[in-house]
């Protein structure tokens, strides 16, 4: 039996923070956290991950799919729950298989659905997750009581954990998986089931621990503003392969310009000419549209179409391309 | 850090050796299950009662000389005390054990033990420490207790020097007595997430065992195989084999050779459900 004492791992992870947009670090400065070469995984027939070949650098990273994707495969990969059929995953520089152990050590995991220990107390329920990864008992009841405190759970921490709201056993759930001071944080819809209020304020800890407390974070969310308010990198998985990577402002600006017409006038004759030129449009409701222009096509483009067919444009406002935009395109191909 | 500071701060803190993360698991089951009162009182205090009567008689049988029903202090008396506990034994399966994997499975706690350096074993053997502790603080450690106080309570060293090896018995005893049943128990409670349908099933296979042996030496005529499917005669036969009262019982190898089966494959269902479960959602 091996009786060596772990110190905290110090794996050269993040350097000290450096806010850089949008209040995040600096992609440059950010290493190297997961590495999946040509990882594949198969539950009987269907293919779960398919030959998934992606590096993840540190920061706050936002995973999206639809169902059926391989989010959640990829979770349990990145854990050492599943082994890779084909190729290697690399999690801080560690093989999955080999060092499930070891990369535990340094994984918080903030699974999707309710989970507790029946019968324990919020603090005694934190404390014990504490211990489970091997903190002292002392210890692990006093950073207890920290982490309740700093995720704002106050006189509630003292009762039976059953007891909780939904929104309280989020938080509880966040407490756990940051006991003993993950370099990761993996978070599976963490605001499910939470009120509006609790759901930003929730967000809000996200951001907060992953912009300043230098916590790497992956975020699988459904909510695309979710994954947009706290991340600033975003991973698009579909059918097991890898869909699209990048930072979000990036993707968002690489694609067309919108715009929001309102016109006066034949609008199936103003239609056509937008389609003549490749405009997409969205009909909203009678003469508002929203489209979406390829490059070459500006608002003096907009301007003359409608003076060409004697329409009058009553508004014309640019929007930005929201995450929602990008996850529908990318997934419909 | 200033007091009014609460907000998150790196641990420095050294994680402790992964070799005993299972006794983790055992001290908290044993401190949650411990907590409930009636538990206290009604199960666990009735049998400690039991060994201050056995104390009591061997305090009297030393001090006043032989008293009604003790004639001699022999091995039988420590396998009777040890025999006795099986009504307290299934008592604390029945209400101390049969949630213990079952509520796991209910409120999904497994992805969350598995999340953490936890291995499966890990788990398992931390469970089965949960319960044994408890059934091993009624049955080898009060009896060791007995034994000690008879020797001490002895005039001379007759007693220890020809029945040491009585300490041997009452431990492997102990553990016939405890082991499977333990197994059963937490193999019952890892199929289904309600604790209530475990502890009914564990009910039903302890005593039921008994009403079908019955059945099978009535339809049979006296079939002396039909006492094998009892649970507590196996128990009864192996306890005696190990006590050395091997006049009417000696088959105790068969009885061990049953038991034996019963725990490996209680161990293999529940290895296997709890893998079956090791699932991230």
């Amino acid at each position: 039996m091996g009786q060596t004492e772990y110190k905290r791992s110090k794996i050269p992870l993040d350097p000290p923070l450096v806010k850089g947009e949008f209040g995040f670090p600096p992609k440059k400065e950010r290493n190297l956290i997961i590495s999946f070469n040509n990882v594949s995984i198969l539950y009987g027939d269907v293919v779960a991950l398919d030959n998934l070949s992606l590096n993840i650098e540190g920061g706050a990273i936002g995973l999206l799919g639809p169902n059926g994707a391989g989010k959640t495969t990829f979770i349990k990969t990145v854990l050492g729950l599943i082994t890779p059929k084909n190729g290697s995953a690399e999690v801080f520089g560690m093989d999955v298989v080999p060092h499930k152990m070891d990369i535990r050590r340094l994984i918080g995991y903030v699974p999707e659905n309710d989970c507790y220990i029946t019968g324990m107390s919020g603090v005694n329920f934190v404390a014990y997750m504490g211990k489970l990864c091997g903190m002292p008992s002392k210890e692990a009841i006093q950073r207890a009581h920290e982490i309740l405190q700093y995720i704002g759970m106050d006189e509630e921490r003292y009762r039976n954990i059953e007891t909780y709201s939904a929104g309280m056993k989020q938080r509880v759930k966040l407490a756990q998986a940051l006991m003993h001071d993950p370099q990761l944080l993996l978070l599976d819809e963490p605001t499910t089931g939470m009120d509006p209020k609790g759901r930003q304020e929730m967000l809000d800890l996200i951001k907060d621990i992953s912009s300043s407390k230098n916590i790497n974070i992956i975020l699988s969310s459904h909510l695309l503003p979710d994954i947009e308010y706290t991340c600033q990198d975003v991973i698009v998985l579909r059918e097991g392969k890898l869909v699209i990577k990048g930072n979000i402002e990036e993707l968002k600006s690489t694609h067309r310009k919108m715009f929001e017409v309102r016109i006066k006038g034949d609008s199936e004759v103003f239609l056509s000419e937008l389609k003549s030129i490749n405009v997409e449009f969205w009909e909203s409701e009678r003469s508002f549209f929203r489209i979406s222009c390829p490059d070459g096509i500006n608002t003096q483009s907009l301007f003359k179409i409608a003076m060409d067919n004697g329409i009058q444009i009553r508004q014309l406002v640019q929007t930005r391309y929201s995450l929602e935009d990008v996850f529908t395109k990318v997934i419909e191909g | 850090m200033p007091i009014h500071d609460q907000s998150y701060r790196h641990w420095e803190g050294e994680l402790k050796s992964h070799s005993f993360r299972w006794w983790v698991i055992a001290y908290e089951g044993l401190k949650v299950i411990l907590r409930r009162k009636l538990f206290i009182i009604l199960i666990l205090t009735p049998a400690i009662i039991q060994f201050f009567v056995f104390g009591g008689l061997i305090y009297g049988f030393n001090t006043f000389g032989a008293m009604a029903n003790i004639n001699q202090i022999t091995p039988d008396f420590f396998f009777r005390f040890c025999f006795q506990q099986t009504f307290f034994i299934l008592l604390i399966c029945v209400f101390g054990g049969s949630g213990i994997i079952a509520n796991d499975l209910k409120s999904n706690a497994l992805q969350l033990y598995f999340s953490k350096p936890l291995t499966r074993s890990d788990y398992i053997i931390g469970k089965v420490a949960t319960i044994l502790v408890m059934l091993e603080c009624i049955t080898a450690i009060p009896c060791i207790l007995l034994f000690i106080e008879y020797a001490v309570l002895s005039q001379d060293l007759t007693f220890l020097r020809e029945n040491y090896w009585l300490i041997g018995s009452i431990i492997a005893y102990s553990l016939v007595l405890n082991l499977p049943i333990t197994f059963l128990t937490l193999a019952l409670s890892s199929i289904t997430k309600s604790y209530r349908y475990s502890a009914i099933i564990l009910v039903g296979i302890v005593l039921g065992t008994t009403v079908i042996s019955k059945l099978f030496q009535i339809i049979f005529r006296g079939a002396d195989w039909a006492n094998f499917i009892m649970y507590w005669y196996n128990i009864n036969v192996i306890g005696k084999g190990l006590f050395g009262m091997k006049d009417e019982f000696s088959e105790w190898q068969w009885s061990l050779a049953i038991m034996l089966v019963l725990t490996i494959v209680c161990f293999l269902i529940m290895f296997r459900k709890i893998k079956g479960v090791e699932i991230v959602k």
